[in-house]
């Protein structure tokens, strides 16, 4: 049952609701309307730290067409932490407090009839501050007598993790490096701004429309904030315009919710671009310290890693990245010995969450540059080196953590293959020997990802299947589809077991009303786990339909097929009944066709990618140009090439901003600057290089049909890959991100074109 | 409130408008045509994109009461009848579409393109994509369906 019968699998398949989106029809939650629907709009704070000592609503509130004002008086006591992985981790969060602590943080709220209204009504509010020191780097919150931005103290909770003895792994190496490595926030800037609906029943019952990555984490926080019991909170994502990462956190929703109680009326938030860029989550900004020893011939013997993490104004993911990073820092390399140590720390800047890589981005730019200038010293090329101290497939971490079917070598020897590495490094060094204008840089870097978040809590997805009167099928499923296709995948899954035709499976999704409970969109999961979940049920479903074909075709089971929406004799395909028969059959003895299922994960198979970057450097404006880029991946076996080929090409996309052009910026006062779409400076469709994507064929036994993840594996190396390039191009090693034009100005020696 | 008459994919539409009326405003909020969508409302993302005799352009930049007498036309549009365009069928067959935040803006500015170059190179679609930003697809797949709608339209010709 695992050959690919009905050749479903394997064939690159189009997102489900790709003709939807074609023609304008996706209703996205910005596009719904509700009868009496209000408009809700936030005051953000203008300064970093303060005390808010008053507010004066009462001319707010006597605008005509104002329905509710809100702030500090109004919210729940209760703190929460609005990342639905880590509820329970230090609940900092307030759906208004008395102390602001970045600028963009939320003072207030305002339900109007429209947002003309809404927005003269937040110009009517008048608050008192009281301006408190701030710190905008983590060092800085983190030293002794800094003021605490929460009862907890600045620095989180510290973690440690490491695997034999570094004092030993230093002392056999022949030489040590140390470097210090600064990255920035990132806005994580989906086409579609944050967004909720919430409506607040008659019935005392609850329900947020919101597009979301993970519907029951946010019902559960909302449980929490608002003491209801979860039968009457209703979280629907009804389609999602981009997630990253950061629609997994509650941005806007605690604010609809509550005003929508306090009116009795919808009310729906839609956050302006510059809300969205000053207020929504962010990637991680750190400052990393890596220490590595190594042996003449290139053997690592230690690594010594230090990351401080800007966690933001509130606790958020910041626990699970650090820890994600941290496990995902023994992954790859089989270095004997090794230190994890991270410090996460509130800052006065937005919240700082789940972003693309968990952590993994920033973790592999700093091992990746850093192994890059060890290698030049060493005289080794970066592949080889890396190669070297790599771990073999199915081998277990030094933690003693099983890596799976890990397949890095030969994406990497792949990856130098089809990328002509070894032509590639002798044009760099001719360019560095005779510099033109233009500098030539190749560059490469590598790194693993996990496919669930097995080990670090219980990974579950349940998903049911119900065969209607005609034989066709409705799904039902809790996996968030950020558009990269894990709801399209199951369906594809479900259709190659049960040989019924795609266009005859209906998908109900991300309603924690009707679909079973699953973790959210987090950790690369939605093929393996959302993916194995589909393969559970189908195959429950898969007995039942042969149970109802065999007592029609008078015929064993294990004679039948599931092919062409019928079953049929293996070896008479004439001799056949439709799923619709199917159907009535069943229903004519009294059963129904229905059945639930879900899928544990046993397992935390890793993926891994090893990617290829072109440059060319203008030695007189500092200009970096990716002329080309090779990424491959080993993402178990290939089920939807097109998804696959999709999520690496825009994983690309984010690692060449992260690396050449993005990173929020902010000034001495905190504020961000730049809050415009154009001053996040994403890559742009001419600026993009060309791309070759590659997958190898391998196969991961614990997968569905052999599969693993690749959403986040297709970003983590890719920044490291990009800023290797230019340093070796430059021949300097930029140890900060972004690697803007003026920085690498800095660095070349003067050129004047030639007069000609 | 003034008057204006917008021709929106072929009919006219009678409207009274405020002064500062963005033609995205009517669109979605006066006429329900939501497939435009509000990615940034400055200028900068192209989510929003429609065509104004025949170019496309940002309709969060444009004010409403001035478009009296130009030919809109919006991604609700773009559609043949019953069928798909051979632009969206190409979306769709080349897996360009990813989240579809972006896509009505870009089938907008494709069209735009194809209209007047029906033999555009990759470069030309790059250059005519520079104001459509998408942040899941890498625009890869988006260039590849702009090529092969391109070589459908000019097989039915």
């Amino acid at each position: 049952m695992d050959a690919f019968e009905n050749g479903v699998l394997g064939k690159g398949t189009p997102v489900l609701d790709a003709s939807l989106k074609v023609t304008g029809q996706l209703k996205y939650v910005d596009d719904l309307k509700l009868p009496g629907m209000l408009c809700g709009k936030i005051l953000f704070s203008p300064y970093a730290h303060a005390n808010i000592l008053s507010v004066d609503a009462s001319e707010a509130e006597r605008l005509e067409g104002v329905h509710a004002v809100v702030w500090y008086k109004d919210a729940p006591p209760t703190r929460y932490n609005g990342n639905g992985e880590d509820s329970d981790i230090l609940p900092s969060e307030l759906v208004f407090d008395r102390e602001v602590r970045y600028v963009g943080d939320k003072v207030a709220g305002v339900a109007a009839e429209t947002p003309e209204i809404a927005e003269k009504a937040l110009r009517l509010i008048r608050v008192t501050y009281e301006e408190l020191p701030f710190y905008l780097d983590p060092r800085d919150a983190a030293a002794p007598g800094a003021l605490a931005l929460h009862e907890t103290g600045n620095i989180m909770e510290e973690v440690k993790l490491s695997a034999g003895d570094l004092e030993q792994g230093f002392a056999q190496a022949d030489e040590i490096f140390e470097s210090e490595y600064e990255v920035p926030a990132i806005y994580h800037a989906a086409i579609e701004p944050h967004v909720s609906l919430s409506v607040y029943g008659a019935d005392g019952k609850l329900t947020v429309y919101t597009p979301s990555q993970d519907v029951f984490g946010k019902r559960k926080n909302l449980a929490k904030i608002f003491g209801l019991p979860m039968n009457r909170i209703r979280v629907v994502s009804p389609a999602m315009g981009g997630g990253f990462g950061g629609k997994i956190d509650l941005v806007t929703e605690p604010v609809s919710a509550l005003l929508a109680m306090k009116t009795g009326r919808p009310v729906k938030i839609t956050y302006r671009r510059s809300e969205d860029i000053q207020s929504a989550t962010t990637r991680h900004a750190e400052h990393i310290t890596v220490r590595t020893g190594v042996k003449k011939s290139g053997e690592i013997t230690a690594c010594d890693y230090t990351v401080y993490l800007s966690a933001g104004a509130q606790s958020g993911a910041t626990m699970s990245v650090a820890w994600a990073a941290g496990g995902k820092f023994f992954k790859l390399f089989k270095i004997p010995s090794l230190r994890y140590h991270a410090i996460p720390v509130y800052t006065d800047r937005a919240v700082a969450g789940a972003m693309r890589g968990f952590g993994s981005p920033q973790l592999f730019y700093a091992l990746n540059s850093q192994f890059n200038a060890i290698a030049r010293k060493l005289n080794m090329d970066l592949g080889a080196f890396e190669n070297l101290n790599f771990f073999d497939p199915n081998d277990c971490d030094r933690r003693g953590e099983p890596l799976g079917n890990l397949q890095i070598k030969r994406c990497v020897a792949r990856g130098m293959e089809l990328f002509g590495w070894e032509s590639a490094l002798r044009e760099q060094e001719t360019s560095r020997q005779n510099p033109g204008r233009y500098l030539v840089g190749a560059g490469m870097a590598a790194a693993p990802h996990g496919s669930s978040l097995f080990g670090v809590m219980p990974d579950t997805c349940g998903v049911m299947l119900k065969m209607n009167e005609d034989g066709s099928l409705t799904l039902f499923t809790g996996v968030s589809d950020m558009g990269n296709g894990s709801n399209t995948l199951q369906l594809m899954l479900v259709s190659e077991l049960l040989g019924i035709p795609m266009e005859r499976i209906a998908c109900v999704k991300t309603d924690t009303e009707t679909t079973m409970f699953d973790v959210g969109a987090y950790a690369s999961r939605g093929t393996y786990v959302g993916g194995g979940a589909a393969v559970k049920a189908a195959k429950s479903m898969r007995t039942r339909i042969l149970r109802e074909a065999s007592e029609l075709l008078g015929l064993p089971r294990g004679q039948l097929c599931l092919r062409d929406n019928c079953a049929a004799d293996r070896n008479h395909p004439e001799h056949f009944v439709t799923m619709a028969q199917i159907s009535e059959h069943a229903h004519q003895k009294e059963r129904d066709l229905c059945v639930s299922d879900m899928f544990g994960t046993k397992a935390a198979p890793i993926s891994a990618g090893a990617h290829f970057v072109g440059v060319l450097v203008d030695r007189e404006t500092g200009e970096v140009t990716v002329t080309r880029y090779v990424a491959v991946h080993d993402v178990g076996k290939p089920l939807n090439p097109l998804a696959l080929e999709g999520q690496v090409h825009g994983g690309i996309q984010m690692g060449l901003g992260y690396a050449l052009s993005e990173g929020i910026r902010l000034d001495e006062k905190g504020r961000v600057q730049g809050t415009r779409l154009r001053d996040c400076h994403l890559f742009t469709a001419p600026q993009m290089p060309r791309i070759q994507v590659e997958f190898l064929d391998s196969w991961e036994k614990t997968g569905p049909y052999g599969a693993k993840s690749v959403g986040e594996c297709a970003t983590v190396p890719s920044a490291a890959a990009v800023a290797n390039a230019v340093s070796n191009a430059v021949g300097y090693e930029f140890r900060t991100l972004p690697i803007r034009k003026e920085e690498i100005l800095c660095r070349l020696k003067p050129f004047k074109t030639p007069e000609s | 409130m003034e008057s204006v008459t917008l021709n929106i994919n072929g009919k006219d539409c009678p409207l009274q408008v405020e002064k500062n009326w963005t033609l995205l405003y009517v669109l979605r909020e006066v006429l329900d045509l939501t497939g435009t969508k509000c990615g940034c409302n400055t200028n900068d993302c192209g989510a929003c994109r429609v065509l104004v005799d025949g170019e496309a352009k940002n309709s969060c930049c444009l004010l409403a009461r001035n478009l009296q007498g130009s030919r809109i036309v919006t991604i609700e549009g773009i559609a043949r009848g019953g069928e798909l365009h051979p632009i969206q069928k190409a979306f769709i067959e080349a897996g360009a579409v990813q989240c579809g935040f972006c896509t009505p803006g870009m089938i907008i500015s494709a069209k735009g393109l194809l209209d007047r170059n029906p033999d555009p190179t990759e470069e030309e679609i790059r250059k005519a994509l520079e104001h459509n930003l998408c942040r899941c697809t890498g625009y890869v797949k988006i260039v590849e369906a702009v090529l092969l709608a391109a070589k459908w339209l000019r097989e039915e010709q």
